[in-house]
């Protein structure tokens, strides 16, 4: 029988008391994993999605910020217009390598009760496109033809068929994007001739025709070339344009993040509060243990054991709680933020994605590592103090 | 074997007060004996034992066990010098409730042992036969009684072969058929393994099992010393 | 402990037969339109009553886990509250399953719902056997 032994048996002696001691592991452990999932996974959320858009500038009409904000991440839909013409005014400005204009477009809400509701659709220029053509390339060979689409991890056709209705006007689904965690996960991809062809048949087929002001877009997407001043060409663009607002990617979604901060704020406090509390509770149950078990532990070092023993003996029985209840703490929050996540994406307002494996896993070490620190800590007093008492008054009535 | 010299134990009450449990005891136990300290409640008895054990610092004199300092050693040293050396068996009960019969004997071990870990349960088990409890080794503490824990206790006290068995009033919560069976049990194991046993009681009627008498009170010897 | 995870089971079995109740889209007024004009509930419904069927054996696995005392007992509840706690999680996965939108009330809360609640009563069955052999042993 060895230490470890020795101190399984003793916390499967008093199972109430371990249950507390588990009881605030978990929370602690649970607590601080779900935190740093919903934060890391929203940083991550809103770095996809950049990445996804590919462009360096997003041009759009001023006063349409918020909405496109909202399109990209939360997937709900947007419709605002600006001549075609800016495409033009935009590729001329110097520093800029590549643009290329975008049309959103809504589906009606819940037309289809089955499909995604609320779906934001993205048309794009095949002849000047830089983001969705690429990986159109490099997944089906080939670009989107009429009638074609691809749909971000959310969209779905009926099973058995790849065909979705919108306006009245069948699409093919030709593949799915990665998930974001974003409204992006929700949209649905296909060129500028498939969008004016819904658009033509949707005054017959749909029960609301969609209406495409003619000569308009919604954005157009800048690539500036490498070694070029964004803000200087974001400037230039607004002298140009006085009528649009150009957004630089890298300060997209400042808004959520902001939101994101402020939250992250709140759940650090919650989350120190926590750890004080539970610190303090399980110090407490040690020391009750400790005090019961006084006489035990005086008969311990009778037999033989030396105060450092006794010492590491609590410590190893708070490390087991530690780990029991922080093990137990993160199964639960990585189960639940995973079976959840469209829930609170909804709820908290903001997106969020899971990380990989490698990441989690280094999440799960430290949210672990938190318990154990905290209910060692906490031991730690209660430990020191019993180790040092006089065997034979440890033993006296 | 053991020799307390000039030995005094004061407690600490409160600030300004004190008690003085033993004083000024001097007193020296040789191998091979069977002593019996009796006394009253609280004339320093199990005091004078737990100092013999070193398990509590005496407030001045010394404290030799097979001819060292007690309170030169180290922690670690003295602790060990316990386990090996001394049996140590309680007035309360004090088998561990969450561990086995067998795993309460072979607790000394997990602190010192001369034995090799396959020799281990064996003795555990050879130890539980001489006190008749050979089929109890997956039992725990509280199935069983009184007198059957106390004697588990003795096998536990016997596993590391120590050369002293300290019994601070091993009987005093026994009836009195299973308080002769105990001291019939010392009795054996003090002439067949020539085990040096020193025993504190309040009953002067066990005082015949002993080799030698010592009377306590108030903290000092009365009677008997040598 | 058994005592305790048998009261678990019974709260479990609880959600599990309470939960679809609420959150399946019949109770958000939304059902299947059939082409001649009849409406029938979605599948999410009769996973709904599927899991019914689930949480009432669940509820007096955990009562009989309250009263028992033999661990021959145990280990057959043990194994019961297993098979039901799959079930629970097979029903709107793979058996049945719920609606493929998955911002409708059954895909963001019943679902998930139903395979945590269903997880943590295999769970719980599988600590009931584990501390039922503890306690053999030392009957012995």
């Amino acid at each position: 029988m060895n230490l470890f032994q020795l101190a399984l048996k003793n916390i499967s002696g008093n199972s109430f008391r371990s249950g507390v001691v588990s009881l605030c592991a978990l929370l602690v452990a649970a607590f601080a994993l779900t935190t740093t999932l919903l934060m890391r996974g929203a940083e991550n959320s809103l770095r996809l999605a950049i990445d996804r858009l590919g462009a360096d500038i997003i041009v759009v009409p001023a006063g349409s910020e918020a909405k496109i904000e909202s399109a990209l991440l939360m997937g709900v839909p947007a419709r605002f217009w600006m001549p075609q013409d800016n495409v033009n005014k935009i590729a001329v400005i110097p520093g800029i390598e590549a643009v290329s204009p975008q049309l959103y477009l809504a589906t009606l809400t819940g037309a289809d009760c089955c499909s995604v509701s609320d779906m934001f659709m993205i048309a794009y220029d095949p002849q000047t496109d830089f983001t969705i053509q690429p990986w159109l390339n490099q997944k089906l060979g080939n670009g989107l033809r009429l009638g074609e689409v691809v749909g971000g991890s959310y969209i779905f056709a009926t099973e058995g068929v790849q065909n979705i209705k919108v306006f009245g006007y069948l699409v093919t689904l030709k593949a799915n994007l990665e998930p974001t965690g974003t409204g992006l996960d929700q949209s649905m991809f296909f060129t500028f001739n498939t969008a004016y062809d819904i658009a033509q048949k949707s005054a017959t087929q749909a029960e609301e025709a969609l209406v495409i002001p003619p000569d308009s877009i919604s954005a157009v997407l800048v690539k500036a070339a490498p070694g070029s001043d964004l803000y200087v060409i974001s400037a230039q663009i607004m002298r140009e344009l006085p009528e649009v607002t150009p957004i630089l990617s890298s300060n997209m979604f400042q808004s959520y993040r902001q939101q994101m901060t402020g939250l992250l704020k709140t759940i650090l406090v919650i989350m120190g509060i926590t750890l004080g509390l539970s610190v303090v509770l399980i110090g407490l149950v040690f020391s009750m243990a400790a005090n019961e078990r006084r006489k035990e532990l005086g008969v311990i070092r009778a037999l033989g054991a030396t105060r450092r023993f006794v010492f590491q003996s609590l410590l190893m029985e708070a490390s087991l709680l530690a780990f029991l209840g922080g093990a137990t703490g993160i199964g639960l929050a990585v189960l639940s933020v995973y079976l959840f996540r469209k829930l609170l994406i909804v709820s908290l307002g903001f997106p969020f994605i899971l990380p990989s494996p490698a990441v989690l896993l280094l999440q799960i070490s430290i949210g672990l590592l938190l318990a154990l620190f905290s209910v060692n800590l906490a031991a730690l007093f209660p430990a020191i103090k019993i180790s040092r008492q006089d065997p034979a008054v440890a033993m006296r009535e | 074997m053991i020799n307390l010299i000039e030995v005094n134990k004061e407690y600490q009450l409160g600030k300004n007060s004190s008690v003085s449990a033993v004083r000024g005891v001097s007193l020296q136990i040789s191998p091979k004996e069977f002593v019996i300290i009796v006394g009253r409640s609280g004339s320093g008895k199990t005091t004078l034992l737990n100092l013999s054990a070193g398990l509590t610092r005496p407030t001045s004199g010394k404290v030799m066990l097979d001819g060292t300092d007690l309170w030169s050693l180290s922690d670690r040293q003295q602790s060990f010098l316990r386990c090996q050396k001394i049996g140590f068996i309680f007035q309360f009960p004090s088998l561990l409730p969450t561990l086995t019969v067998h795993e309460n004997v072979i607790l000394p071990t997990v602190f010192g042992t001369k034995l090799i870990t396959a020799q281990v349960s064996d003795r555990a088990k050879q130890l539980l036969q001489k006190v008749s409890l050979g089929e109890k080794l997956a039992a725990y503490p509280r199935q069983l009684s009184a007198g059957q824990q106390q004697r588990v206790v003795i096998a536990r006290a016997l596993m590391n072969q120590p050369e002293v068995l300290l019994a601070d009033e091993p009987t005093s919560n026994l009836d009195e058929k299973t308080e002769l069976e105990i001291m019939e049990l010392f009795r054996d194991l003090h002439l067949s393994l020539g085990i040096t046993v020193v025993m504190v009681t309040h009953t002067r009627q066990l005082v015949s099992y002993g080799t030698r008498a010592i009377e306590m009170s108030e903290g000092r010897i009365v009677n008997g010393n040598k | 402990m058994k005592k305790i995870m048998g009261g678990f089971s019974i709260i479990l079995a609880l959600v599990i037969g309470i939960l679809p109740i609420f959150t399946d889209c019949q109770s958000q007024g939304r059902s299947l339109e059939l082409v001649n004009g009849k409406t029938v509930p979605m599948k999410c419904h009769w996973t709904g009553i599927a899991e019914i069927g689930v949480a009432i054996p669940l509820g007096l696995v955990g009562v009989s886990e309250i009263l028992s005392k033999r661990k021959e007992t145990f280990n057959f509840l043990s194994l019961m509250g297993v098979a039901l706690g799959s079930l629970a999680i097979l029903f709107p996965t793979v058996l049945i399953g719920v609606c493929a939108n998955p911002d409708m009330v059954c895909n963001m809360i019943m679902k998930p719902g139903l395979v945590l609640s269903g997880s943590l009563a295999i769970v719980a069955s599988v600590v009931v056997f584990i501390t039922s052999r503890k306690v053999a042993e030392a009957n012995l």
